[in-house]
């Protein structure tokens, strides 16, 4: 490849970015159109070439280490994690309750998952203003998995020569057990890691012990083999092709990137123009710059790209090509940091700014948002009510020639303890509220219906369709209380 | 539609896969607004449980926005490139 292609195709990537969109997701207006790039993209999704990314070591590769340790840890070890009776985390969905530690979410809560998505959002935007795509480098579960796969993949068939080997390799009896091992422990992690994912939906020990009976049921196998399957073949067969074809994310990610914004580069004028070249003489004598073009960092690529032709929307944002450039500048004796985390504007000589407005709105937006969220969940009340009035009559007039309408009353004790309850009502005075009971108790986390008649004199009733509030109040803890508005329907013009 | 094996694959993810996206998501919804036990309660499949009618749920739900997906790459193609009926007949 010549320097002015180079230049020029990065010029092109640059264009991509600033308008958010990536070259492999451009739509194609029209038939037509239908040129090349449509074709090359097409014969990429079915078969591509297989990429057998190198081992890397250093700073970022231990960082990536240190992701995969703690959320693969979060991850398979939070299950079994009890708290008293019950598993800590529980997303319990044939109980319509989701626990989390202490807390207990039930449907009505749906907004704190909605809070909770959007922070998280937020938390995406945030970061990869800050410094690119984060997330899909260190944290994305794509990543964190296809970084385990790719450990038992060289524990069983060597580093990336050998694995480049085997494969071409005619299929002799080693070559089949080394591959028929390979995806046994493949598979065996799978499903280990539906299993798991299961054991967040159904009690993972009830489910341990059903599965060494064989005798889940056929919903939790069937989840069960589908995470397990999914894992499978993301981590193992898939890898980068999520990132480029499936991810949602990688699509728009790049309309969140400025010239500020933290992106792996490589240093064109530091670097070029590359070539090989002896230890120990100087580059610039023989017209070179600091880039050998060892090609390590295309390589160490998890996605097959080389950095040195620019940002490309198919970079995860690893830091594998960090890791190796740096190694190679030292033995070298360059400095470090030909291929490093830099802005467009340090590229070009340009002050950066970190700290400028986008940052500082995703910033405050998101602590806002967590602000809220965390004080609305410990100011939650662990109490619900709904009142829903007897459709089969509109009113009905007592012995007494009172007016009386019929409720039913749904009270959801959320709390983890039981409570002795009172009801009242206000906004509609004097009226007269009968119940089976005075006070009733509702047990930790149940819901208790029953019926309540209210009844009002008619001569007390200004409209209709009169506005009432029921009260319900603990007896035994104070401020657990909720009030619920309900119509009182009567007779028209009795006053 | 399919002259190249690769390109129906291709058809078949650009299909699937947003519409499983999309059938999560609203499988989700669905169920945090209606219990399935309540909705289910006076018709024939009262017997299934909750977790079995998330599951058949979100597969329907995965059909429905499948359907959706497919039409739209089945109108994306233009007008110019369908073949001109005399072309069916031969």
């Amino acid at each position: 490849m010549s320097g002015v292609t180079r230049s020029s195709q990065v010029t092109i990537l640059r264009q991509d970015i600033g308008h958010g969109s990536a070259p492999m997701s451009s739509p194609r207006p029209g038939g037509d159109n239908a040129g090349p790039a449509e074709t090359v993209e097409q014969s990429l999704y079915a078969k591509r070439q297989k990429i057998f990314p190198r081992q890397v070591h250093g700073m970022f590769a231990r960082l990536r280490l240190l992701g995969v340790v703690v959320l693969m840890g979060i991850y398979y070890g939070l299950p079994w994690v009890q708290l008293g009776e019950r598993q800590a985390v529980l997303f319990d969905l044939p109980a319509r309750k989701f626990y989390i530690f202490g807390l207990v979410f039930w449907p009505q809560d749906f907004i704190y998952l909605a809070s909770l998505l959007i922070i998280a959002a937020l938390a995406l935007f945030f970061f990869t203003a800050l410094a690119g795509r984060l997330w899909c480098g260190y944290a994305c579960p794509q990543t964190v998995w296809t970084e385990v796969f790719l450990w038992i993949e060289r524990r069983i068939e060597g580093d990336r020569g050998r694995q480049i080997k085997l494969d071409k390799s005619p299929w002799t009896a080693r070559k089949i057990t080394i591959k028929v091992a390979k995806h046994v422990a493949w598979i065996a992690l799978s499903l280990w890691t539906g299993y798991t994912f299961v054991g967040y939906f159904t009690p993972i020990r009830e489910l341990g012990q059903a599965a060494l009976s064989l005798d889940t049921g056929p919903w939790e196998t069937f989840w069960l083999l589908f995470y397990g399957f999914a894992t499978y073949g993301n981590a193992g067969w898939l890898r980068e092709q999520v990132c480029i074809y499936m991810c949602p994310y990688a699509r728009f990610q790049s309309a969140m990137f400025d010239n500020n914004t933290l992106i792996i580069s490589y240093d064109t004028g530091r670097g070029e123009p590359r070539g090989a070249r002896k230890r120990g003489i100087d580059p610039r004598d023989k017209g070179l710059g600091d880039c050998i073009d060892c090609t390590l960092c295309v390589q160490v690529c998890p996605t097959g790209i080389d950095i040195r032709d620019g940002l490309q929307y198919q970079c995860i944002g690893c830091s594998a090509c960090i890791d190796a450039c740096d190694e190679v500048m030292d033995k070298m004796g360059y400095p470090r940091g030909l291929v490093r985390y830099t802005t467009e504007n340090a590229l070009e000589g340009k002050a950066t700014a970190i700290l400028r407005p986008r940052v500082l709105v995703y910033a405050t937006v998101l602590v806002g948002m967590l602000a809220v969220v965390g004080y609305s969940i410990v100011a939650r009340v662990p109490l619900d009510l709904d009142v829903i009035r007897d459709r089969n009559t509109l009113y009905r007039e007592t012995a007494d020639g009172l007016v009386e309408n019929v409720y039913t009353l749904k009270v959801i004790n959320m709390d983890e303890r039981e409570h002795r309850f009172q009801l009242s009502t206000s906004g509609l005075e004097p009226a007269s509220l009968k119940l089976d009971h005075e006070t009733f108790v509702v047990a930790a986390g149940q819901v208790r219906e029953f019926s309540a008649r209210l009844q009002v004199d008619p001569l007390d009733l200004a409209r209709t369709s009169s506005e009432v509030f029921f009260e319900l109040r603990a007896l035994d803890e104070d401020g657990l209380m909720v009030r619920e508005p309900a119509r009182f329907l009567g007779p028209a013009g009795a006053r | 539609m399919t002259s190249g094996g690769g390109y129906g694959t291709q058809r078949l993810v650009v299909v699937l896969w947003p519409s499983f996206l999309v059938a999560g998501v609203v499988t989700v919804l669905v169920f945090v607004l209606f219990d399935p036990l309540n909705v289910l309660a006076q018709t024939r499949y009262s017997g299934v449980s909750r977790l079995g009618a998330y599951s058949m749920g979100f597969f329907c739900l995965w059909l429905v926005t499948a359907a959706s997906s497919w039409l739209t790459c089945y109108f994306q193609r233009s007008p110019e490139k369908v073949p001109p009926p005399a072309a069916n007949n031969g």
